[in-house]
């Protein structure tokens, strides 16, 4: 998983619950990178999810809403990051549609040691957009935090909502459904 | 107080040694990635030398064009190729504008048959066709494009000066290869006429013998009845132009031969004209006589009033005695010979608007259908070996699809025997008209 992440979630982690709680999950000896991570390098997912858990261990938070918050704020860091991948968008519906074979194809030139997770978009009509995740990483709700963050990005009055019941923490499957009103 | 100071004070500790193990993460990693950098640059770079000194190096014209068919890059060869100064470059010319100052040969399709009527070679550029043109100094180029790609759409300008040159020689030897096996047989049928013109000549001289003798015995006093009697005047009144026609119906027929032989031993210039097409089968049914003569009946079913067709009669003179010989032969082969009142060699003709097609039917044993595909190939021949060198029907394929855009079919026919297509197109192709 790029550093970039770890960075977006530690800057979240900073800001909403403070430097004393961010200090406590990244001296966790489990973590193989020690807490120390920079944009360009990759790390375990697996420290993405330990970090995740001490956090909702910390905050006493629900890892789904913590996962959710994070994916909302992460889109905007993404976009700070790489406003080349989101430029000339109009709005959601048009950059989702072209995230898989457009936006994930340039992160692999960029990063050929990416993995992407599988988005399949359908437009279903004109203001209702069908989207499915699939990743082993299982992280169903930090898509739905994207998404969220997505329309946001654009300033829409769009609604994102899940299209089955959330079935746990970690979820590597999802279906979610964008309404635009 | 100060066990806050000193909390506070110990997590800014950790935190400094984490961004500086990340700076050193950064750097290491940074450093890493130059240096792949570096070697990715180096090779890319040496790719390109290599990929731009191969194009340099091959003696073909290559280019890519952009969507709209403007250069974007050209090699030195292809500038050569055009006529474009060496100080020129091509690139951001429009292809077509490149392309101005070479003569438009033909149009061909993948399947080697004529572009349509009314292409023009601007809209023909495509990867499904090879356009052909005449360069200023008299060179044939030849040009192709491959499919529209990421990077544009690739281009070579080959020249097929030489190619063509070989293919004429080609022929050429093909056609003299045939008229050396057929002399024997034209020798013997330009012996009938001139033995008929022998024995006719050979008859008059003893009628001017006679006539003299007779003129001599009535000028030293000869009864006149006497010497008509004694010399047969009323015979030799009757007889004499009866030989004169003769001998001038073998003088007719010898000289008939001999332009034949004069047409099909005349180097081909390629050049094309408008052919008539009863007359090229008539030239070839006289040179190949002695082949189908004793196998079988030559009918030449030409109907009066077929359209004149703009052809390399050079050309159509190898293909009709090809398929005839090739006609005599299969029937040959087939034990014809012992009875030829049954087999048949049959040319006939039709037309739409468009098209002229000749119907070579024969009553041989036909083509397999295995082999029909490959009968046009160079060196295929179903003959025995040392008959045929498998050069005939991939000539007549030339001729007729490379050289007039129609095209050759080989199939059943209606005889029982191989009935071969040959389909021209009654405009000319645009070799003739450019």
């Amino acid at each position: 998983m790029k550093g970039e992440i770890f960075i977006g979630f530690i800057e979240l982690v900073e800001r909403e619950f403070g430097e004393v709680v961010a200090d406590r999950i990244l001296s966790d000896k489990s973590l193989a990178s020690g807490g120390s991570y920079t944009r360009v390098a990759s790390y375990d997912h697996m420290e993405m999810i330990r970090l995740v858990v001490s956090l909702a261990e910390i905050s006493e938070a629900d890892p789904a809403l913590l996962q959710r918050t994070f994916g909302k704020y992460l889109f905007g860091r993404l976009a700070d990051w790489h406003p080349d991948f989101v430029a000339g968008y109009t709005g959601s519906f048009e950059l989702l549609e072209t995230i898989q074979d457009a936006i994930h194809v340039n992160v692999h030139k960029l990063y050929p040691d990416a993995e992407t997770p599988s988005l399949t978009v359908t437009r279903v009509d004109s203001d209702t957009l069908g989207v499915k995740y699939e990743s082993a990483r299982g992280f169903a709700h930090v898509c739905h935090g994207l998404l969220e963050g997505c329309v946001a990005f654009f300033g829409e009055n769009t609604t994102v909502s899940r299209t089955e019941p959330s079935s746990g923490p970690l979820e590597m499957r999802a279906g979610f459904r964008l309404v635009r009103r | 107080m100060d066990t806050q100071l000193d909390d506070h004070h110990g997590i800014l500790t950790r935190k400094l040694e984490r961004e500086r193990k990340a700076r050193e993460q950064a750097e290491m990693l940074l450093e890493r990635k130059s240096l792949e950098l570096f070697r990715a640059k180096q090779e890319a770079e040496q790719g390109r030398q290599l990929l731009e000194e191969s194009i340099r190096a091959v003696p073909v014209g290559f280019a890519v064009l952009d969507g709209v068919h403007r250069i974007v890059h050209a090699s030195p060869v292809l500038s050569e190729m055009v006529g474009l100064a060496p100080d020129v470059d091509p690139e951001g010319f429009n292809l077509p504008d490149l392309l101005r100052g070479l003569n438009p040969v033909s149009i061909k399709e993948e399947d080697g048959r004529e572009g349509a009527p009314g292409l023009t070679f601007e809209c023909a550029i495509d990867e499904r066709r090879a356009l052909e043109f005449e360069t200023p100094d008299g060179r044939f180029v030849m040009l192709r494009t491959g499919p529209m790609t990421s990077t544009g759409r690739p281009l070579i300008l080959q020249d097929m000066t030489r190619r063509r040159l070989l293919e004429g020689r080609l022929r050429d030897a093909q056609k003299h290869e045939a008229l050396g096996t057929l002399s024997g047989g034209i020798a013997h049928e330009l012996n009938t006429p001139l033995q008929y013109i022998i024995d006719n000549l050979r008859f008059l001289q003893d009628v001017v013998k006679d006539l003299l003798a007779a003129v001599d015995d009535r000028r030293n006093g000869g009864d006149y009845q006497a010497v008509i009697d004694r010399f047969d005047v009323d015979y030799i009144r009757e007889e004499a132009p009866v030989a004169v026609s003769q001998a001038l119906v073998g003088c007719d027929h010898a000289a008939k031969i001999v332009k034949a032989i004069r047409m099909y031993g005349h180097p081909d210039t390629g050049t094309k004209e408008v052919v008539a097409i009863g007359e090229i089968a008539a030239e070839a049914a006289t040179i190949s006589r002695s082949e189908w003569k004793t196998v079988a009946a030559l009918d030449l079913d030409l109907p009066d009033g077929l359209p004149a067709v703009v052809a390399n009669a050079g050309g159509l003179r190898q293909v009709f005695l090809n398929l005839i010989v090739n006609a005599a032969h299969a029937i040959a082969g087939a034990g014809g010979g012992a009875d030829m009142d049954k087999h048949l060699i049959r040319v006939s003709a039709d037309h739409d608007g468009d098209h002229l097609t000749l119907c070579f039917d024969d009553t041989g044993p036909g083509i397999p259908a295995e082999d029909s595909e490959r009968v046009f190939d160079p060196f295929f021949t179903t003959k025995a070996p040392g008959k045929g060198t498998g050069q005939g029907l991939a000539i007549c394929r030339r001729i007729i699809v490379d050289d007039h855009g129609g095209w050759i079919t080989v199939k059943n026919g209606p005889l029982g025997g191989a009935r071969i297509e040959v389909t021209l197109p009654l405009g000319g192709d645009r070799a003739a008209m450019a």
